[in-house]
């Protein structure tokens, strides 16, 4: 399911238009992402958690160049399925 | 903090921004996940622009071992759910670390390591100062300093080592004979002119090629007298070797210092103004050292030819631990104020010694110019000329291929003109290579820009000048500065001109369709847009 059809059939479920829905997701993940960024955890039931991880800085190594770069600490987002879910596509 | 949000916390945030009943938001966000499972149950992929793609993967089949029993244990191959999130998701989340950026390590050195080497090269020019004093030719830059540094380890191992003599006079002769080569190259060709360009050095360099040889002569003519069993032959033969290059070097300093006598004071006036006790003290222990040492010279003359007094031996002794104590002390607070002044140098960009050097520069203007054909003609006298000055100018640490670059530099704009080259030579001989060549390139278009940055307000230490408006850009949602000059600048570090430029007074909030104006960056060293 791409964006456009999951756009449509949200804006259905919903009874907006499609621009609507658009601008609403959007806002949905700034407000998502204000709260992850606070380190809080998102708990959606049946759905899974969403969490904030933070990964340490690391030098790699390019194998064919032997060039070593230092990749700094970065906060990623973590998605957990939840047990429902993991059940359910097992 | 560290909250555990659920779907309502967040239909709570998403009605504020979107001026819309927190049960409407809550409603929303169920669709939103309910249709998420749908679609996964459907395509076994969802894909939500500005959130990410949750889908199903599949999971091989692997081994493993149960942690509570050790039992190796089959895990069949499954399905399980994955999320990536968004490209915009990732830089939101990741908005407080947004500033760090993927650093390349090189292999060359940085600039604290360079830093540490240059500590660290003291001690290795005195581990290899045989290697050094037996290359006759001076071809490192740093040859006279370690020179120096030998000779002054020599003379303090002398009084420590009177019972072995054997040991440190096949060295001396050597530094003599070192140290006697750029004098003598410089002595014939240079003539007047690089002897009064080099004089404040070079005299110091002779006293001290003078102290260095008058330890070996009398701990050799010691030698015999206290220890009758110690064959005659390698002490004769140093001797004589000796002799030969003492002779000539006595006429060599004498008439330089004689003829620089009053030219090192004219040269070191400069030097007065910035250490004046440094400075005195170190014309005093010159002029002092030489009147002892030609003593000493002329004595220790005598003394090979006729066979010495025991007690004459004490005497010059006693003299020359006096010497060599005033020496040792002068060159001590040589190599402090040289120290202090390098680092001055560096982090206010050698102004202090500029003046000093533009001070002697001027005041031997009308020299240097036959000195630079003298550069340009001879190559060896003028690298020794420039090492001298680069002594001096307390660049000692200089390499020598800059300071070959530097010497076609300064022979090839002193040919064209004398004001310009000037103040070339000053730059190359204080600035390290990376700076120079700055230096020279900067010279025209500088001008344009820096008339144009005037307008503007500049970061004081930046490394970049504003020198007008690139564009304007539009703030949206998800954009950061750090993003935006990472974008438009090519590095983070460069969003403080945007905060700058814009007078942005609180860079954490900057309001939706807010107008950003990009500044456009002239790097100022290399004087090129930064812009990409």
């Amino acid at each position: 399911m791409n964006n456009k059809e999951f756009t449509e059939q949200l804006a259905n479920r919903c009874q907006l238009t499609t621009a609507q829905t658009k601008r609403r997701i959007e806002r949905m993940v700034v407000a998502l992402a204000d709260a992850l960024e606070e380190g809080d955890t998102l708990n959606i039931p049946n759905f899974g958690t969403f969490e904030v991880k933070k990964k340490k800085e690391r030098i790699i190594v390019n194998p064919s160049t032997r060039q070593r770069q230092l990749i700094p600490p970065k906060l990623a987002l973590a998605f957990k399925p939840s047990a429902g879910l993991k059940e359910k596509f097992k | 903090m560290n909250q555990r949000l659920t779907l309502t916390d967040i239909a709570t945030l998403l009605a504020q921004r979107e001026n819309i009943t927190p049960q409407q938001a809550e409603e929303f966000l169920r669709a939103f996940f309910q249709l998420t499972d749908e679609g996964l149950e459907r395509d076994k992929f969802v894909k939500v622009t500005g959130f990410g793609t949750t889908k199903i993967v599949e999971v091989s089949e692997r081994e493993s071992v149960n942690v509570n029993t050790g039992e190796r244990i089959q895990i069949g191959s499954h399905s399980k759910v994955s999320f990536t999130p968004d490209n915009h998701l990732r830089e939101l989340v990741n908005r407080p670390f947004d500033h760090f950026t993927t650093i390349t390590l090189h292999e060359d050195t940085s600039e604290e390591e360079l830093e540490a080497a240059n500590e660290a090269e003291l001690p290795s020019l005195l581990a290899t100062h045989t290697d050094v004093s037996t290359a006759s030719v001076p071809e490192e830059n740093s040859l006279p300093n370690s020179a120096i540094k030998h000779s002054v380890v020599e003379a303090m191992e002398v009084p420590e080592e009177e019972s072995s003599p054997v040991s440190p006079t096949p060295l001396s002769p050597t530094i003599a004979q070192s140290e006697a080569t750029p004098e003598q190259i410089d002595a014939p060709k240079g003539s007047k002119d690089s002897a009064l360009h080099t004089a404040p050095f070079v005299s110091c360099v002779q006293a001290e090629a003078l102290v260095s040889d008058a330890p070996s002569p009398i701990t050799e003519s010691e030698a015999p007298s206290t220890e009758d069993v110690l064959p005659i032959s390698p002490s004769a033969t140093s001797e004589e070797s000796i002799t030969p290059t003492g002779s000539e070097e006595i006429i060599t300093p004498a008439e330089s210092v004689l003829s620089s006598d009053a030219l090192s004071e004219r040269n070191t006036a400069p030097l007065l103004h910035t250490s004046s006790s440094t400075a005195t003290l170190n014309l005093e222990t010159d002029q002092s050292n030489s009147s002892h040492i030609t003593n000493i010279q002329g004595s220790i003359v005598v003394k090979t030819e006729e066979t010495t007094p025991h007690e004459k031996i004490s005497f010059w002794k006693t003299a020359f631990f006096i010497t060599l104590a005033l020496f040792l002390c002068a060159l001590s607070f040589l190599w402090g104020y040289y120290q202090g002044v390098r680092t001055n140098s560096l982090s206010l960009s050698g102004m202090p010694t500029t003046a000093v050097v533009s001070d002697t520069m001027l005041s031997t203007k009308n020299r240097t110019t036959d000195n630079s054909n003298n550069l340009a003609a001879s190559s060896s006298t003028s690298l020794n000329a420039t090492s001298a000055t680069n002594d001096v100018n307390n660049s000692s640490f200089a390499k020598p291929p800059a300071s070959e670059a530097s010497l076609h530099q300064v022979s090839s704009s002193l040919e064209k003109d004398l004001e310009k080259p000037q103040k070339s030579t000053i730059s190359t001989q204080n600035a390290p290579p990376s700076q120079q060549k700055v230096a020279h390139s900067a010279t025209s278009p500088k001008v344009d820009y820096t008339t144009e940055a005037r307008k503007y307000q500049q970061l004081p230490r930046g490394k970049a000048l504003i020198v007008g408006t690139l564009r304007t850009h539009t703030f949206r949602t998800g954009d950061n500065l750090y993003r935006l000059a990472r974008k438009t600048y090519g590095s983070n570090e460069f969003a403080s001109y945007i905060i700058l430029y814009n007078g942005i007074t609180d860079p954490d909030v900057i309001q939706l369709n807010q107008a950003i104006k990009l500044p456009k960056l002239i790097d100022k060293e290399k004087l090129t847009p930064l812009a990409q």
